[in-house]
């Protein structure tokens, strides 16, 4: 068991704990591992952000933590504790009991989505009425006052109205008013802004963070922008190819990034103070086929630092600071990274 | 609105067209006095009568005012009588009416009933052992032509275990119930049977491609339970095919029994159609099939007019 | 949203190596069974199989049917069914079971019977599909291609031909014609049968084919074909006829499966080619009213129809599925 795992097991009181977490893909081709050992833990209130490029296992992960998926074809191996309940030996019906009423889940596109035949009204009450018991009527003025918590004005019309009927932006706040209807104590948000228009999604996450402070909400956002995470998270976990490679808490992620595949993650962030027309840096090559994920680093590959040692040796997650772990072998700062610096042309030194 | 419109201009239009066409079939079919004649039966009949005859079916006039003649006499319900026999027109059509209506439903029942709760299962399980079950079967019966059905059946159920009548009676469901279930069962089984596999096939298709949409997902993060996430969720958007395969039937079964009617020797329209063309009956035969064309038709538009509350988005014009 | 390599894929996925292997085998029996018959049905002249002879017949009409009558031999059940028993008086040292099918009242082997009507059905079928291929495809063709006016008549067309149930529309065009001639032998030639079942099959491939047509005439190679000066009868023909073709062959072997049952349909209903040429729906019809004695005279064509259809249907299913352009799943 790694470092991270015992530090784990040693806390209490832990919102969501995941130990050891492997989610793989039965298909013609292979098996596809999408999660390959995955461990962390979520305190009540506090907001976690996982990050990674498309195909790093980050979607799997958030539906995987949260038993949505199917049984066919799926091995889940690891356990995930939500409040000391062990959700992985959960039957369906117990997990149904849990899902919308204590955890919920927001997805990326709120168009497909929401039921395109069923009114926005009678989707709002349905978890009202399944887990809470309400009566139509009841659930009706619950939901009238959630649709104004999310900033939709004239809930009386909206409630009839159809998802096509909506604005892109108010179908996301729709989405997000039926994850909060019965106060759940955590919330995926599966790329909710990645959907949605640049000018729209500052309004999102800004309301979801608004609704995760006033109802004491914890909060796992999975999305791969750094610059959602940055400034609506307190933690943040960094994935690669189905693995965590740095995890830290947000600040310190930003001030000092470990893990190379961070740093390029954070490079290839367009910049407002470079000058126009400064080409975008990219990280160079694509994901590793997770049927059969290379032996060592899985990012050596596409690393400007990686030696053979990388090439032969998987890194083991360390510690560096508090609550920082990442696992590389020549992190940022060390003598490997400042080797390639100078060769790269470019200050030693943190940015 | 103006959806709705557009589809009962239609609907105008083919009347005509139909109605037409029958009418200008008469006409064309060559010595058709001779055969009207013929079929008056046995006996000497004199010019006048024969006169009289051939007046009354217009069958001298041109075209144009033939059809004239032969719309008003259709809205008038002035149907007239069979040559044979003398029976008014319009009570033979009623009567088949009543027994191809009455195999129409009972054959949707039982196919829906069937195919409905199958279908779920087979999509929500899909690839399961039900699934590939009953695709395999449901492909065996929709190969299966209902005369082979019908003889099958016939010699299994009727003729070798004397279960249910060979002969068909149409007894009505009021005077004696047991005689009319033991009359009907077979021929809405034969009809209900291939019709059941159809609709299985479609409905199931669209309920595996709906339930790998977003919004399932999206209703079972919610906790939503499977039987509501099928009946409720999954099934509406589904029901298109199915829907328009229903619709479709509700015309063709009313007239397309034919085989069924004649295997188990049922009165329907279908039957009567066909005998009336042995016979020569040609007004029979016109006013048949152009109730028969009405029947399909109307049953399509107001097919179109559901789809307009299944799915809000084709009422409002755009379709997501 | 690219994660394409981690989506929870088709659970059909996995299935489908084992799967495919189960409709290997169905596919491979279904077109072993259908070269069986269209050989039999081609050769049935003169394959050693088939029992028949034109000698008895002065006649060449009368031999239509090519098999050997025997009365003796009249009503004998199939030589495996052990559990029937044949009603006629056995005579001599006739055998009370006979062939691979039976025989039927006159005498004649089932099973070459079948072969022979094989030909007929398959002929029917075939003659009508193509015809129904040729004419409805052009009309679809002009209809999808032209646009606007052309179209809407065309479709209006066969919007009429589609309000007619369509057994009725087949009997009513059959009974036209019966109508028309006058002989009293009441004897129907083959001819008004293949018009009837043309007809039926006219007004769905024109839609399909119209509908296929519509969605290729958007395309840009047509419009480049059209700034090039093409006319309009080349790029129907050089351009869209190829991309349409598919569509139109799947639906000509399905649809042949579906004329092959119309025809017994109306044959069953007394509407076809008159005895003594058999058609698989004509044998049937004529063996109804002896099920309790001897079944097997309208048993045993029907299984043979019922193969010969659901191999056409799985085949043709097969086909379809081959030419699909087969869409990412989730």
């Amino acid at each position: 068991m790694s470092s991270l795992q015992t530090a784990l097991r040693r806390e209490s009181g832990t919102l969501l704990k995941v130990e050891d977490l492997k989610t793989h893909f039965v298909t013609a081709g292979g098996i596809v591992r999408a999660v390959d050992g995955v461990s962390f833990s979520l305190q009540h209130g506090q907001r976690l952000g996982i990050v990674g490029e498309s195909g790093c296992g980050k979607t799997v992960l958030s539906r995987s933590v949260m038993g949505l998926l199917p049984r066919r074809n799926v091995i889940r191996t690891g356990s995930v504790y939500f409040e000391e309940r062990e959700l992985t030996s959960m039957s369906l019906r117990e997990r149904q009991t849990i899902w919308g009423a204590e955890m919920a889940m927001i997805f990326q596109d709120p168009m497909t989505s929401l039921n395109p035949v069923m009114k926005i009204g009678k989707q709002l009450s349905e978890p009202l009425r399944i887990h809470l018991g309400s009566s139509r009527e009841n659930a009706r003025q619950i939901v009238y006052k959630l649709l104004q918590d999310v900033g939709i004005p004239e809930p009386e019309k909206r409630f009839d109205q159809y998802a096509h009927e909506l604005s892109g932006g108010m179908r996301q706040r729709v989405m997000i008013a039926m994850a909060l209807a019965c106060g759940p104590s955590v919330l995926f948000a599966d790329e909710p802004t990645t959907a949605l228009d640049v000018t729209v999604q500052a309004q999102i996450l800004d309301l979801i963070e608004y609704q995760c402070r006033e109802r004491q909400m914890s909060l796992v956002l999975v999305t791969h922008d750094l610059g959602v995470v940055a400034g609506h998270t307190d933690q943040i976990i960094v994935m690669y190819a189905g693995r965590i490679v740095e995890v830290a808490p947000t600040p310190m992620l930003f001030s000092n990034m470990k893990m190379p595949y961070t740093e390029a993650l954070f490079q290839s962030i367009p910049k407002l103070e470079e000058p126009s027309h400064t080409r975008l840096t990219t990280i160079g090559g694509r994901p590793p086929n997770l049927i059969s994920p290379p032996d060592g680093c899985r990012f050596s590959p596409r690393c400007p630092y990686t030696t053979d040692k990388c090439i032969k040796e998987e890194p083991e997650l360390q510690k560096v600071g508090v609550d920082h772990y990442f696992a590389c072998h020549h992190p940022v700062g060390s003598d490997r990274w400042k080797e390639v610096q100078v060769t790269l042309g470019r200050r030693t030194g943190g940015r | 609105m103006r959806y709705f419109l557009q589809k009962f201009a239609q609907l105008i239009l083919v009347v005509f067209a139909v109605t037409f066409t029958v009418s200008l079939a008469l006409g064309a079919i060559p010595n058709s006095e001779e055969r009207i004649i013929a079929a008056k039966g046995s006996g000497a009949i004199n010019e006048e009568e024969k006169n009289k005859l051939l007046d009354s079916l217009n069958l001298r006039e041109p075209t144009l005012v033939q059809y004239g003649y032969f719309v008003q006499d259709l809205v008038t319900l002035d149907w007239g009588v069979t040559l044979n026999g003398n029976q008014p027109i319009k009570s033979s059509i009623s009567d088949g009416l009543k027994i191809s209506v009455r195999l129409m439903v009972y054959a949707q029942l039982v196919a829906l009933l069937i195919a409905i709760p199958a279908a779920l299962l087979a999509a929500y399980r899909n690839g399961g052992l039900f699934d590939r079950f009953s695709t395999t079967v449901s492909f065996g019966f929709i190969s299966t032509p209902n005369y082979v059905l019908a003889t099958v059946l016939g010699l299994l159920l009727t003729v070798r275990w004397k279960i249910f009548p060979a002969i068909s009676d149409d007894v009505g469901f009021f005077e004696a119930p047991w005689d009319h279930f033991l009359n009907f069962f077979l021929p809405t089984i034969v009809l209900a049977l291939p019709l059941a596999a159809t609709y299985l096939r479609l409905l199931r298709a669209d309920l595996v491609n709906t339930l790998q949409s977003d919004f399932i997902t999206t209703a079972r993060a919610k906790g939503v339970s499977t039987s509501r996430i099928l009946f409720g969720h999954a099934l509406r958007p589904s029901l298109f095919s199915l829907v328009t395969a229903a619709a479709v039937n509700v015309g063709a079964l009313v007239g397309g029994s034919v085989v069924v009617e004649t295997a188990f020797n049922l009165n329907g329209l279908g039957r009567r159609t066909v005998l009336g063309i042995f016979a020569s009956e040609f007004r029979l035969v016109q006013i048949t099939v152009v109730v028969l064309a009405l029947v399909y038709v109307v049953t399509n538009f107001l097919v179109d007019i559901v789809y307009g509350f299944l799915d809000p988005r084709v009422r409002a014009g755009r379709l997501g | 949203m690219s994660e394409s390599t981690v989506e929870i894929p088709e659970a059909a996925d996995v299935r489908k190596p084992r799967f495919r292997q189960r409709g290997r085998i169905t596919k491979w029996i279904s077109a072993i069974w259908l070269v069986f018959i269209v050989v039999s049905a081609v050769g049935a002249s003169f394959l050693p199989y088939v029992k028949h002879s034109c000698d008895q017949f002065s006649d060449k009409d009368k031999c239509s049917t090519h098999v050997k009558t025997n009365p003796l031999l009249s009503e004998r059940p199939p030589s495996w069914a052990f559990f029937s028993d044949t009603t006629r008086p056995v005579v001599g040292d006739a055998p009370e079971r006979y062939g691979l099918f039976g025989t039927d009242t006159n005498g004649y082997d089932l099973f070459s019977r079948t072969m022979f009507g094989a030909r007929n059905s398959l002929l029917i079928g075939a003659m009508s599909i193509l015809f129904g291929i040729l004419i409805g495809g052009t009309l679809g063709l002009v209809a999808g291609y032209l646009g606007k006016r052309v179209d809407k008549v065309i479709d209006t067309i066969m919007n009429i031909f589609l309000a007619f149930p369509a057994l009725l529309l087949a009997i009513f065009i059959v009974g036209f014609f019966d109508s028309s001639t006058t002989s009293e032998a009441q004897s129907r030639s083959i001819v008004p049968i293949v018009i009837a079942l043309v007809i039926l099959s006219i007004p769905p491939i024109a839609r399909l084919v119209r509908a296929n047509t519509m969605v290729y005439a958007q395309r840009e190679f047509v419009l480049a074909a059209r700034s090039l000066g093409a006319k309009s009868g080349r790029i129907i023909i050089r351009e869209i006829l190829p991309n349409v073709m598919p569509a139109m062959v799947t639906f000509a072997i399905t649809g042949m499966a579906i004329l092959i049952v119309a025809e017994g349909a109306l044959a069953y209903l007394g509407l076809s080619v008159t005895a003594p040429t058999p058609t698989w729906g004509a044998m049937i019809f004529g063996g109804q009213t002896k099920l309790e004695t001897a079944w097997w005279i309208s048993i045993m064509p029907s299984i043979v129809l019922f193969l010969t259809v659901l191999s056409i249907n799985l085949l043709g299913d097969a086909l379809n599925e081959k030419f699909r352009i087969r869409e990412a799943i989730g």
